[in-house]
């Protein structure tokens, strides 16, 4: 009688570990997120260590401004500023079907030293005006040439993003796309940016060239 | 007494003007942010049918067109040096090739490209006459390429106002292309339109010799080979008014409103 008794506190109670074993979930239902993309699989989850902190070099709150102000809700009129959750769907949706790309507005070093899983970089710098081979860049986007303007139908959504609220990369990215003519409701500002996804303990990846 | 007042109230006068005048360049600095230059774009919306110069241009074969384009380009002299964008560092190239590398790899069809795309004037110009483009938008064409570093342009050709020389590009070819029957076709369909191209015919007969000591004030849109088209009626000879123009030209592309060029006498 005892041992079933004993066996059944301790079915319960390792029962209970386990399902406090992980609770640093993503959403109440998702502890996670695996994404299939141009065939390598990428997880997104959360830190599990209750007691972890951020990194120093993103835990400083006063950042000289200029040039590292804060930047507005929105970064250009008509462009949908978005948050983590909708930064994962866009992976799974856009993103897996090719239809989208997650982009990195930062400098490559900045990349490399950690950057969220499926992000490609394309630097704020190549999308000025005074880069010839700007339109070279367009095209790969998905842009056609008409004379001197550009059709952008078959054009790819992108949500862009740099180092954070404070970082203006991904917003002149955005503006200078938006002078070439790229449609307002095919880009997306993660406003949040590297700041808030490590905040958050989601993962990141450091892209192996 | 009164002579030192008087200064004192001239003095004052003028730091008050100057203030004034200050004013303008202080209330630039408030307001801080740069003005984003406005992106002009030309109306390509307007679509005309092709005049009789690019008409008469698209009837001929491709390589016939190519290769009276390339002979034309040559004798119209070298290039003229790239324009700023060209000598965009060696970083913004290969950190572009870098983004059309993950580009091309996250979007498998999309073929890798490596660098800017030179093309070749004779190139652009044989593709919009393909297409039937008018002379206005093959203008457009050849202006934006040229600003990008996509093309090098004649020096000839670079008029006063530093753009292409369209018009006087598609005549030159015009008129040295080979074939005179269509040629001639070409300006009989334009007089029909009212539009004289007779100028446009070769040899050119009614071409007068130069009166001497002949000075020209270069006009709005005014290349070295049109100038040398109106007094000689051939564009190859830009480089004899050149020749005598070194101490006012430093290049055949230099030419600006209001020089007084001396028109030599062949």
């Amino acid at each position: 009688m005892l041992r079933i008794f004993g066996a059944i506190v301790l079915g319960v109670v390792a029962l209970g570990t386990t399902v406090n074993a992980q609770d640093v979930r993503i959403t109440a239902d998702t502890l996670y997120e695996t994404i299939n993309l141009n065939g390598t699989d990428i997880r997104i989850e959360r830190n599990q260590n209750q007691a972890n902190t951020i990194a120093p070099e993103f835990a400083k709150t006063s950042r000289q401004c200029p040039p590292f102000c804060i930047h507005p809700m929105s970064a250009a009129p008509g462009v949908e500023t978005v948050g983590e959750l909708e930064v994962i769907d866009f992976l799974k949706v856009k993103v897996a079907a090719g239809s989208g790309l997650l982009i990195d507005s930062r400098v490559p070093a900045w990349f490399a030293k950690g950057t969220i899983p499926g992000a490609i970089n394309v630097p704020f710098s190549t999308l000025e005006d005074s880069n010839p081979y700007r339109d070279e860049i367009l095209k790969a986007l998905g842009a056609r040439q008409i004379g001197s303007g550009w059709d952008y139908s078959g054009a790819l959504d992108l949500l862009l993003f740099c180092n954070g609220p404070w970082c203006d990369q991904s917003p002149r990215a955005i503006r200078n796309l938006r002078s070439a003519g790229y449609p307002p409701e095919k880009l997306k500002y993660y406003r949040g940016g590297m700041q808030n996804w490590l905040l958050l303990g989601l993962t990141v990846n450091k892209p192996s060239t | 007494m009164i002579r030192i007042a008087l200064a004192v109230v001239a003095f004052f006068a003028v730091v008050f003007g100057l203030l004034t005048m200050q004013r303008g360049a202080q209330d630039l600095a408030v307001m801080g942010q740069p003005v984003e230059a406005p992106v002009t774009r030309a109306d390509t919306s307007i679509v005309t049918a092709p005049t009789p110069l690019a008409a008469d241009l698209t009837q001929r074969g491709d390589d016939e067109l190519h290769d009276v384009a390339k002979n034309v380009l040559a004798e119209l002299g070298k290039a003229r040096a790239r324009t700023a964008p060209q000598q965009a560092d060696p970083g913004m190239r290969d950190m572009t090739s870098g983004v059309l590398a993950s580009l091309s790899g996250a979007r498998a069809p999309q073929p890798a490209a490596d660098g800017p795309q030179v093309e070749r004037l004779e190139d652009l110009i044989v593709q919009a006459l393909r297409q039937g483009q008018s002379d206005a938008h093959i203008d457009v064409l050849l202006n934006e390429a040229a600003a990008q570093g996509r093309i090098e342009v004649p020096e000839s050709l670079v008029t006063s106002d530093g753009r292409v020389d369209t018009k006087t590009l598609l005549m030159t070819l015009v008129q040295k292309s080979d074939d005179t029957v269509s040629h001639d076709v070409a300006i009989l369909t334009a007089a029909a339109n009212g539009v004289d191209l007779s100028a446009a015919s070769k040899p050119r007969a009614d071409v007068r010799p130069v009166p001497r000591n002949e000075v020209y004030v270069v006009q709005a849109g005014d290349s070295l080979a049109a100038i040398a088209f109106r007094y000689y009626g051939e564009t190859s000879a830009y480089r004899d008014i050149f020749a005598a123009n070194t101490d006012v030209l430093s290049s055949p592309d230099m030419i600006r409103i209001g020089q007084r060029l001396r028109i030599p006498t062949l």
